[in-house]
């Protein structure tokens, strides 16, 4: 599986700002934690302020004084008129602020989008005068929102509602004042986490007493609008995204053309579109928006082919080494399975068509070819034919002696393959030699190997040799029962390439299997399988080796050593 | 009879070693040319290559690999993929163009490459060495790849392909997969490098090229001829084992009556092939050709065969044939004396060299020398220095004699009267010229330490008669001067006495005159005296002036009455003298000398001169350095008298320094 980047995009947007001096009615919220208390215990009573609640809140207080309180509280806003909890009662149940009107002559900063409405962002008091500059009153172009609390963006612990606009003509209206003030809206879209976030910033003037002022940044803590993202998304399929590719929104991916990948996107199954406008129905437009590591998948079987096949490629080419047949088809697999790609199941050409494809290339040619020529092992002529992703390859009618093979995709147990690799012969002890015992499904995997041994022989005892790098000993020797040892501490710097089980019978002389595979690099689909649960396998073939064919270590933990 | 100038003499001895014995030796004996024709498995011709199909072909290129690199390009240029182990030097000081050119092929270098081998499909060819090519049965051929596999995947350390503008070389990449180690049993195996033979050697042929020969007793071994391992060929072959050589450029073989193996050489590894019955006949074939050399044990040298063999023998670095004879050329050898120098010779002569038929050995003798540094001995200064003396002497009395050869003349012509006596002093100063003539022809040091004592004597009486004849001439010359004078002095006091006589009457009768003069004035006087007295004061002024007059005059008449009587006085005395002879003073300037100015110093000192007590020896010079005395002669003709006196002196008989 490929690491998950999420897919996202930033909504951008400039929102002007006007500055007013208005006369108005004004609340601050102030610290009221006797209002915050009723309205808690409003919200275990039903979210209403009745005189019952108010006398639970404040014992001893008559009816009458309960009922000043709920006019006061109506007043307010904490409660509707027939009692019921409003939401600014609720932020006043959360925060034990509660609005402490005013009036007064105000000068204010207002913005307006449909994201955040139309909102103050800083507020400030103004000394009123008898200048009689009627005839400069204009119409404001905002309209703040009444009865909803602000946060000011120049002191966050300032917060604050418009209750009215006094006016005579019920045309609102105030003293336009200039402004450098700047603001942005940035809305983050995260589709993979379905959450979304705006935030404003920008700078703002802020009073600096004598009627003088200085630009200070903004102070905007972040807020949700709480889009249907995915279904954002498939509006969007319908059209910006179209043009790119088709969207595929059981998979929520979109669906594209080989040729329309650029390199990375390749193995991160991910794609950066620009879209030059999108809508958000109700939220506004917004212009050149940069939509973020959308998941993509092949279009097509071709493009899935040409897809794995570059894949490959990148891979071969990141590390140029010497790769036996084996190493090419797990990598292939490794390289498609559980990928986009695995649907369309790609397949990796023939051995020779392979070499045909990179024969102008010698590094990669030689990289392909001498590990199949000089092989100690000859390779079966299906290991050297396609290897089609998804499907079982054939299995061999018989196989030479001294040799077990596990088909790709062949279905065996790990109990057939521990039979297979026993020979009949009732173990002692065995000892598996990999670098890589490690990461949870390989020592899953290791579980099925020990109940498959034990299986065959009940006080069976199983040695792991593995590397030390990221390799936890501690779980491995949970699993095995017997001491992990190190590749360093074993081999020195002499490592084997290879994997090897060797089998050490009860009695007779002991032998060894040189495996072009690990067997606990197979895979169960059911999670709690047994020894007998059908696996998935990478191709793994094991030749059985005596001892003198052996490296000196392995060599000498036949004969009694290293345990 | 040695003659000449002493020098060092070079001396010669020739010894014969006809019968001398070597205790081991290689003897090489002129072979044909081997009549080799190519068998089943073991051929001389490359031989055709199989096509390779789709096989890979692989190839080590290793120590007569021209055959198998032409195999490799042939099968390249087919298309086949080729797969080459080359050594370590491989391709860095040329770049093989041919090679470079081909399609598809791999070449990695490993740290040693054994032999030079193809393997295609189910068959292998390893050249062998000596142009020979083993060819392979299919199960070695099989156990030929997997040794090859080993080697490429585990042992390479660069790598680089063909088909560019050169050989990039590259550190090996890392191997796909471990290739097992080749089992022991497995018919080619490359082996630790102290690999050895192995197999029953009973009755078996070995050809041994790496390390020591075996313990164990074969029929035949091959083991290359040389200088080294002779104590063990030689048990060898006292045991029965025919031991040969002839270098065929072939690794160690044992073969069998239907077995073998060979063991390539190598210093990191060495590769081993267990040979097939047919295999191994063909290699037995290939041995019991005629050899080169044959191992042997106590050869006499003076065997007619052995004449024009070549022999290797222990620490001979390369084989040769016997020497007629060997000239040896020995250290000085410094001789005892100069009477032993013809005698001389080493104390020891050394043995030849083993394959000498004769031994001619030289050295040359070094006379006994007077050390650098030696310095002149002391007699010979005493004696130099006597001779010094007696010439000086001898110079002096004849200096003296013929200075003083015009005296008798010259006291002749100034007294006459001694005429007569100078001819005597003229015979005596010719007899003693003569005398000195006749020393002057000697030498003290010639006449040793008598002779010369009695020639310092007659030195001596020269000398003294010299000095007597001088000395009589001094005394004759001063007695006639002496007559001389007395006559003056006698004639010079009568002239005196006469002169008084003759004066003495005038000045008598003028002392009366005087005395008479003086009488009367006196008696004016005092008449004048007396009239003063009276007379009166006009008359006192006049007599007063008449008194001092008159005084005046009495006075001068007195002293002339004085001078006179006085004069007559010394008249009387000098007419009644008598005549006395007064000597001439001593004329110092003939006189300060003793024994007057003829006579020689040395006539003095005579009793101080000391003669050695030795004599100078007559031939040779003496010298002398920290105590010890040389006599250093020049000539072998010295040499007896040399010998005689330096046993007198006694000096020890030496040649000069540079001889």
């Amino acid at each position: 599986m490929e690491a998950r980047q999420p897919m996202r995009c930033v909504l951008t947007t400039e929102i002007p700002v006007s500055r007013v001096a208005v006369f108005a009615e004004m609340a601050w919220m102030v610290r009221r934690p006797e209002l915050g208390l009723l309205c808690r215990t409003s919200r275990e009573h039903g979210n209403r302020i009745t005189i019952a609640v108010v006398q639970v809140a404040l014992p001893g207080l008559p009816d009458a004084g309960a009922n000043n309180v709920i006019a006061w509280c109506k007043l307010l806003g904490l409660c509707d008129a027939r009692g019921g909890l409003t939401a600014l009662g609720e932020d006043v149940a959360d925060a034990d602020e509660a609005p402490e009107p005013e009036q007064g002559v105000y000068g204010m900063w207002l913005v307006q989008h449909p994201v955040l409405g139309r909102r103050v962002l800083a507020v400030e008091r103004l000394a009123s005068n008898r200048d009689h500059r009627f005839e400069s009153i204009e119409p404001l172009t905002v309209d703040p929102d009444r009865g909803k609390v602000f946060r000011s963006v120049l002191d966050g612990k300032e917060r604050f509602m418009v209750r009215d606009l006094p006016t005579n003509h019920g045309q609102p209206g105030g003293l336009v004042g200039e402004t450098r003030a700047t603001c942005r809206l940035r809305w983050t879209l995260d589709f993979d986490q379905a959450r979304d976030q705006w935030q404003l910033d920008g700078v703002i003037e802020a009073p600096q007493g004598n009627g003088k002022h200085a630009m200070r940044p903004m102070h905007h803590e972040p807020e949700s609008d709480g889009l249907d993202l995915w279904n954002l998304a498939s509006t969007w399929a319908t059209g910006p995204l179209s043009s790119i590719g088709r969207w595929q929104a059981g998979e929520r991916r979109l669906a594209v053309a080989f040729e329309t990948l650029a390199e990375a996107e390749l193995d991160s199954f991910r794609k950066t579109v620009t879209l030059r406008r999108v809508e958000i129905p109700g939220k506004g437009v917004y212009d050149n928006v940069t939509l973020e590591d959308v998941p993509v998948g092949p279009a097509s079987a071709q493009d899935a082919q040409r897809w794995a096949m570059a894949r490959l490629d990148r891979h071969l080419s990141a590390k140029p080494s010497y790769r036996s047949r084996a190493e090419v088809r797990e990598q292939f697999a490794q390289l498609t399975e559980d990928t986009a790609l695995e649907v369309f199941a790609p397949t990796l050409p023939s051995h020779d068509d392979l070499l045909s494809q990179v024969s102008k290339d010698p590094e990669r040619f030689w990289s392909l070819a001498a590990p199949v020529d000089l092989s100690p092992f000859p390779a079966a002529l299906n290991e050297l034919g396609p290897l089609r992703i998804g499907s079982p390859a054939p299995i061999a009618a018989t196989e030479p002696p001294g040799v077990v093979r596990v088909p790709y995709r062949g279905g065996w147990s790990m109990r057939k393959l521990v039979d297979r690799l026993l020979s009949g012969v009732a173990p002692r002890r065995v000892l598996l030699c990999d670098r890589y015992v490690r990461g949870d499904d390989n020592l899953d995997t290791l579980k099925l190997l020990v109940a498959a041994l034990r299986a065959a022989a009940p006080n069976v005892a199983l040695d792991v040799w593995t590397g030390d790098e990221e390799a936890d000993f501690k779980k491995i020797q949970s699993i095995t029962g017997t001491i992990t040892r190190s590749y360093r501490e074993m081999f020195g710097r002499s490592l084997p390439h290879d994997r090897y089980l060797l089998v050490l019978p009860g009695q007779g002389q002991g032998f060894g299997w040189h495996m072009s595979n690990s067997p606990i690099h197979a895979r169960a689909d059911v999670k709690s399988g047994g020894p007998d649960t059908a696996l998935r396998w990478k191709d793994l073939m094991a030749t059985r080796v005596s001892a003198d064919e052996l490296e000196p270590a392995l060599r000498q933990w036949l004969a009694g050593g290293g345990r | 009879m040695m003659q000449g100038p002493i020098q060092r003499m070079v001396c010669n001895r020739v010894l014969s070693r006809a019968d001398a014995r070597l205790p081991t030796a290689w003897i090489g004996e002129a072979t044909g040319q081997s009549a080799w024709t190519d068998g089943m498995w073991l051929t001389r011709t490359p031989g055709r290559t199989a096509p390779a199909g789709n096989a890979p072909v692989l190839v080590l290129l290793g120590s007569g690999g021209d055959d198998a690199r032409a195999a490799l390009l042939a099968h390249a240029s087919s298309g086949a993929r080729v797969y080459a182990l080359v050594g370590p030097g491989w391709g860095k000081d040329q770049i093989d163009s041919q090679l470079l050119l081909a399609p598809r092929v791999l070449v990695r270098r490993i740290p040693e490459v054994p032999p030079s081998a193809v393997h295609v499909g189910n068959e292998a060819r390893l050249w062998i060495g000596g142009g020979f090519i083993l060819r392979l049965e299919s199960t070695q051929a099989e156990a030929f790849r997997q040794t090859f596999l080993r080697l490429f995947w585990h042992e390479a350390t660069e790598e680089a392909w063909s088909g560019g503008r050169q050989f990039v070389w590259r550190p090996a990449r890392e191997r796909p997969f471990d290739v097992p180690e080749v089992p022991a049993s497995s018919s080619v195996r490359w082996e630790p490098p102290d690999a050895r033979l192995t197999g029953d050697p009973r009755g078996a042929m070995m050809h041994v090229t790496v390390g020591p020969p075996p313990e164990s007793a074969h029929r035949s071994l091959w083991f290359p001829a040389g200088p080294n391992q002779h104590e063990r060929l030689a048990k060898l072959v006292q045991a029965g084992v025919e031991v040969l050589w002839s270098d065929r450029g072939l690794p160690d073989f044992q073969v069998n009556e239907g077995a073998g193996e060979v063991l390539f050489p190598g210093t990191r590894g060495r590769l081993r092939v267990r040979l097939s019955a047919n295999q191994a006949h063909e290699v037995a074939t290939l041995l019991e050709a005629q050899p080169a050399w044959r191992f042997h044990v106590n050869v006499r040298l003076g065997e007619a065969g052995h004449r024009s063999a070549q022999f290797w023998i222990p620490t001979e670095a390369a084989a040769r044939g016997l020497e007629d004879e060997q000239r040896i050329e020995l250290p000085e050898v410094p001789a005892s004396s100069l009477r032993a120098v013809p005698t001389t010779a080493p104390a020891s002569l050394p043995d030849g060299q083993p394959l000498a038929l004769a031994v001619r050995y030289q050295w040359t003798v070094v006379p006994p020398r007077v050390p650098t540094g030696a310095e002149e001995d002391a007699l010979v200064g005493r004696w130099r220095k006597l001779d010094e003396d007696w010439s000086a002497r001898l110079a002096r009395v004849r200096d003296a004699l013929v200075a003083a050869e015009a005296e008798p003349g010259r006291i002749g012509r100034a007294f006459s009267r001694l005429v007569s006596a100078t001819l005597g002093f003229e015979r005596t100063h010719g007899g003693l010229l003569a005398r000195v003539g006749e020393l002057e022809a000697q030498r003290p040091s010639k006449a040793g330490p008598s002779g010369a004592t009695a020639l310092l004597a007659r030195l001596g009486d020269i000398e003294e008669a010299a000095r007597k004849l001088q000395a009589d001439l001094e005394d004759t010359e001063r007695k006639a001067r002496e007559d001389e004078e007395r006559e003056k002095q006698r004639a010079a006091w009568q002239s005196r006495v006469d002169a008084a006589n003759r004066d003495l009457p005038d000045r008598r009768s003028a002392l009366t005159t005087a005395e008479s003069r003086h009488a009367a004035i006196t008696q004016e006087l005092r008449g004048v005296e007396e009239a003063l007295k009276s007379a009166s004061k006009e008359a006192r002024k006049d007599l007063t002036a008449n008194q001092r007059k008159l005084s005046d005059d009495v006075q001068r008449a007195s002293k002339e009455v004085s001078r006179l009587r006085a004069e007559i006085t010394a008249l009387e005395q000098q007419a009644a003298d008598t005549f006395e002879y007064r000597p001439l003073p001593v004329q110092k300037s003939r006189s300060t000398q003793s024994g007057g100015r003829f006579i020689p110093s040395a006539s003095s000192s005579g009793p101080s001169i000391h003669v050695p007590d030795e004599a100078l020896p007559e031939v040779g010079s003496l010298r002398t350095h920290k105590g010890q005395r040389y006599l250093v002669i020049q000539t072998w003709e010295q040499l007896s008298s040399g010998e005689s006196i330096a046993s007198q002196l006694p000096a020890q008989l030496v040649a000069p320094e540079n001889a």
